[in-house]
């Protein structure tokens, strides 16, 4: 799995975690449910943020992709010394997926200090993956 | 002597229901856990019989999305099941997408 690959699985959980929780309050809603999700308050809080990280990489995509879209390359020129086109997204959808194995594991095995340290060793795994992924995008294979 | 008392059978079939779930607290628990284990191992281990390759992470989402229907279904009454309850199958639910869409490579299809 490439950069590209988990750009767009991080972006499916959230679009995926949306439609269900979505789905469950409507649903809830609609039936006139005694249990309503909504008496979460993380999970109602879930929702704004995942929008807001969204809606972050959608600028962020509109804004690279414009800004690669005017570059120009002369022969013999080296590649460009910011690298901000391989960034785009990176970090709005890590965002993303923080939030999301946050509130799923803390809701799963409770947020216990003792646990935490899987959430930082998974959450840490990610950002080291997407460190590579980004320096072999912008300057090839890493030594 | 019986074992339990016998639910009123006057008041509904949901009333029945919660009144044997207020008797027996893990009847629901028990329900919730058989509905995702029969989706799941029956998925794989009927996927594996018949292509020889068995698709776990999707068989996991399919077997939360049926424990949650039926979690929402049981939400619908006051007494089956708490909210603590069904936030945590949405999470199981959620984590099980993140497994699947974080685990097909390049040219697989989901």
């Amino acid at each position: 799995m490439g950069q590209i690959g988990l750009i767009k699985g991080l972006m499916m959980t959230a679009l995926f975690a949306l439609a269900i929780t979505m789905f469950t309050i409507q649903f809830g809603a609609d039936n006139d449910s005694d249990i309503l999700l909504n008496n979460d308050s993380d999970y109602a809080a879930l929702q704004t943020s995942i929008t807001g990280n969204v809606q972050d990489f959608n600028e962020n995509s509109n804004t690279s992709i414009n800004t690669l879209m005017s570059t120009t390359q002369e022969a013999g020129d080296q590649s460009a010394s910011s690298g901000g086109q391989f960034k785009v997204g990176v970090f709005s959808t890590m965002a993303l997926a923080t939030t999301i194995i946050t509130l799923g594991f803390n809701k799963i095995f409770g947020a216990d200090t003792g646990f935490g340290i899987f959430l930082t060793a998974v959450t840490s795994l990610l950002v080291w993956m997407i460190g590579l992924y980004i320096w072999k995008a912008w300057k090839g294979n890493p030594d | 002597m019986s074992i339990y008392l016998q639910p009123s059978l006057t008041g509904g079939m949901d009333e029945t229901l919660v009144e044997v779930a207020t008797a027996v607290p893990s009847l629901i628990y028990g329900l919730l856990l058989f509905v995702f284990g029969f989706v799941f191992i029956t998925g794989i281990t009927t996927q594996k019989s018949k292509s020889g390759y068995a698709d776990t992470q999707m068989w996991a989402v399919m077997a939360s999305i049926a424990t949650l229907v039926v979690t929402l279904l049981l939400s619908i009454k006051e007494g089956l099941v708490m909210v603590d309850t069904l936030v945590i199958v949405i999470s199981i639910t959620i984590m099980s997408a993140l497994w699947l869409f974080l685990s097909k490579g390049r040219g697989e299809t989901l």
